[in-house]
């Protein structure tokens, strides 16, 4: 079966975290906290979405003066979208079809 | 967020902290270094995401999962690095259709420079002179010298060494024999045949019917007598023994001045 991009479970869990909050702007460490992704899985992918403009990033002044400023994210549009696309069509399918007994995976 | 686990955010904040460096123990401080490394290696800054990563690195808690962010991130942070490094600039640089040419010639630069250290510290291709080692080794030979591997199993009776003397024109001209002597080992040639400590020796390597006297010419007649190999030192012979000057006629020689161990003729 061909796979389809944007679908490993990594990916899946990365878009879970951001659409929790799909406006907000997420941190680096947040999401790997989130997600259980260590920061050499969770960067890749960060990269590979914003690299197609599905991720927007800026440097954010932090708010305790002194610190240098952090990395964050948010969804564009069609990020938003994707995501929503990918964890629907995933969410189903291994629990319905595959295993129909599974322990249904909880996101949060 | 973190509640109060920094140092930062545990005490009073009357003093403007300029960089938010947390002691953290050694663990905290093996996580920074290495991602410092991953991300910038001997510039100011890293690429975006690097430094993003080494920024985050402030917000983990535990020296452990700062260990964990930093080893894990170091492989992403290391590779983003190399791919925005200068050589990709000079590579943009090259027009297109010459990219090829000097790819090529880059590789055989390095392939070149990486064998002549090779040639210089391991294995070396020594072309022979002269007749000496006839007929193992003949004028126009070109013999692999191994000039590390004899260090470690040192010499044995047989091997072939070049190694270097004065002879009073150059005062370190290469020659190459066969060890025969070891210290303390006692030398002789009475009768047309070399002994060992009394013994004949097997030469096998030899043409049958080879005479090993005392030499010819100006060589004193004296040279065939019984001799002990000092401490150090080897009695070598060539294999040619009508016309080798060897050990018959200038001693023992110093095993220090060995540079190399014969492996075999590349090319005849």
């Amino acid at each position: 079966m061909p796979r389809r991009p944007d679908t490993s479970p990594q990916t899946l869990r990365v878009f879970a975290a951001l659409l929790e909050d799909p406006e907000g702007w997420h941190y680096g460490y947040a999401l790997s906290k989130r997600t259980g992704l260590p920061s050499g899985t969770l960067y890749p992918i960060l990269m590979r979405l914003a690299e197609r403009e599905l991720l927007t990033t800026r440097w954010e002044e932090a708010t305790t003066p002194g610190r240098p400023p952090r990395h964050a994210y948010q969804l564009t549009p069609d990020g938003t979208a994707l995501a929503r696309d990918r964890v629907a069509q995933a969410t189903p399918a291994p629990a319905s079809r595959v295993r129909p007994a599974a322990h249904p995976r909880t996101a949060s | 967020m973190s509640a109060g686990t920094g140092p930062l955010d545990a005490g009073r904040s009357d003093d403007p902290v300029d960089h938010p460096e947390p002691a953290g123990g050694a663990a905290a401080r093996a996580a920074r270094a290495l991602l410092t490394w991953a991300v910038r290696g001997r510039s100011a800054h890293g690429t975006e995401w690097g430094e993003a990563m080494l920024r985050e690195l402030d917000e983990v808690d535990g020296g452990r999962q700062r260990l964990r962010w930093a080893v894990s991130g170091a492989w992403t942070a290391w590779r983003d690095r190399l791919r925005h490094l200068p050589e990709s600039r000079m590579i943009a640089a090259v027009p297109r259709p010459l990219r090829p040419v000097v790819s090529v010639l880059a590789t055989f630069l390095v392939t070149l420079g990486a064998l002549t250290l090779v040639n210089h510290v391991a294995l070396s291709v020594s072309y022979i002179p002269s007749g000496s080692m006839e007929p193992t080794l003949a004028i126009g030979d070109r013999v692999l010298v191994d000039r590390i591997g004899f260090r470690i199993t040192g010499l044995e009776y047989g091997d072939i060494v070049t190694f270097t003397r004065d002879d009073g024109v150059s005062t370190d001209k290469t020659f190459i024999k066969r060890v025969v002597g070891l210290p303390g080992d006692v030398m002789s040639c009475a009768g047309g045949h070399l002994t060992r400590n009394g013994d004949p020796v097997d030469e096998s390597y030899l043409p049958a019917g080879t005479v090993t006297a005392a030499g010819v010419g100006e060589r004193p007649a004296a040279d065939c007598q019984p001799v002990t190999v000092p401490d150090g030192e080897i009695f070598v012979l060539g294999d040619h023994r009508e016309i080798s000057i060897d050990s018959r006629t200038f001693g023992s020689v110093r095993e220090d001045a060995v540079e190399g161990r014969v492996l075999g003729t590349i090319w005849s």
